[in-house]
């Protein structure tokens, strides 16, 4: 028969599904690339600040996209509108989709109300990266805490979102801490939702 | 040439480029200082080019093997022409496995880091940390028969 087993042509390039892509990329390829990011950024800062800054910039491109395309693929084009699921989504969804699997925990800050943590063991990004003494606390996971801040940015979460080294006893590598300070206006609206 | 005792370990990796030299000791004697392992590599590095021109076969890219009374001395050389070898107690098993691991690790921890310069010594903490506990392990499975 004609026209059986054809693929069916969309007219328009934006009717067409949003394919799932390659599940895997090769992480030495990817490790390759981000030496290379990390390494531009270097030649083109004076300070650690600056490349820090620098680094959550590119990941704040991510954050933002990633946030577009989970919620039209996984979510059904829903929003967020608490604080909780903005997070949850954060730790499970986006990790999962970027690192291939959940983070490793999340947590409420003690001392301040605004504060909250993801922590993770290892990040990907940092697994074949070991800082020199002389670069001090820099971590590379600054990446990972500017794709936090696009997300949450996009989904109208304002915060500051920092990468920190967490020593642990009997460990030899810290654990990495993203610590996510929302601003004032999130707490009050969320306040107000009940 | 040089005197080891027994126990020794002692693994290096060079460029052929320049003899950027990074070593490590893993042996319960016979430590060796900078000047003498720079010596050290230097001899190896001439002696593994001159032999491949000297070498009645074929097809031969330099020594794989060096055989003494007291030690033996394996080589590696990757397609980059980066050497690595390691000097051992005579007749110790698995070190041509031991050499390709390493090779891994160096890709993996030396290269992939962005504040790794190309040609300088090595200082990379995941990459000692792995190389101590591969040789560790080694050891111990050694020992254990």
């Amino acid at each position: 028969m004609i026209g059986v087993g054809k693929p069916k042509q969309y007219g328009n390039v934006l009717d067409k599904p949003l394919s799932r892509g390659r599940q895997e990329v090769s992480l030495s390829a990817f490790a390759f690339l981000f030496s290379e990011l990390v390494q531009y950024n270097q030649t083109q800062v004076d300070n650690i600040a600056e490349l820090e800054r620098r680094l959550e910039d590119a990941g704040y491109a991510v954050g933002a996209r990633v946030l577009e395309l989970l919620c039209h693929r996984d979510k059904g084009n829903r929003r967020e509108t608490r604080l909780l699921g903005i997070l949850s989504f954060i730790h499970s969804t986006v990790w999962k989709v970027l690192f291939g699997k959940v983070a490793d925990s999340l947590e409420k800050g003690t001392e301040h109300e605004d504060e909250y943590m993801i922590s993770e063991k290892e990040l990907l990004v940092n697994r074949f990266i070991s800082v020199p003494k002389d670069m001090g606390a820099f971590n590379c996971g600054a990446f990972v805490a500017g794709i936090v801040r696009g997300v949450l940015d996009g989904a109208g979460f304002p915060a500051v979102v920092t990468a920190h080294f967490v020593p642990i006893e009997g460990q030899q590598r810290p654990r990495t801490t993203i610590l996510i300070k929302f601003a004032e206006e999130v707490l009050r609206r969320e306040a107000r939702l009940g | 040439m040089y005197v080891w005792h027994f126990h020794c370990l002692f693994i290096c990796c060079f460029n052929m480029l320049l003899v950027n030299l990074n070593w490590k000791d893993y042996g319960s004697a016979g430590r060796m200082d900078t000047n003498d392992s720079l010596r050290l590599a230097s001899l190896w590095h001439s002696m593994h080019a001159i032999s491949q021109q000297l070498s009645p076969t074929t097809g031969c890219n330099g020594i794989d093997l060096l055989r003494a009374d007291t030690f033996d001395l394996h080589c590696f050389q990757s397609l980059t022409g980066t050497k690595f070898f390691v000097i051992c107690e005579p007749s110790a098993p698995y070190m041509e496995l031991l050499l390709k691991v390493i090779y891994e690790l160096y890709t993996d921890y030396v290269l992939k880091n962005p504040f790794y310069e190309m040609e300088m010594p090595i200082r990379c903490e995941l990459f000692d940390l792995n190389l101590s506990q591969v040789v560790q392990k080694d050891r111990v499975a050694l020992l254990a028969r």
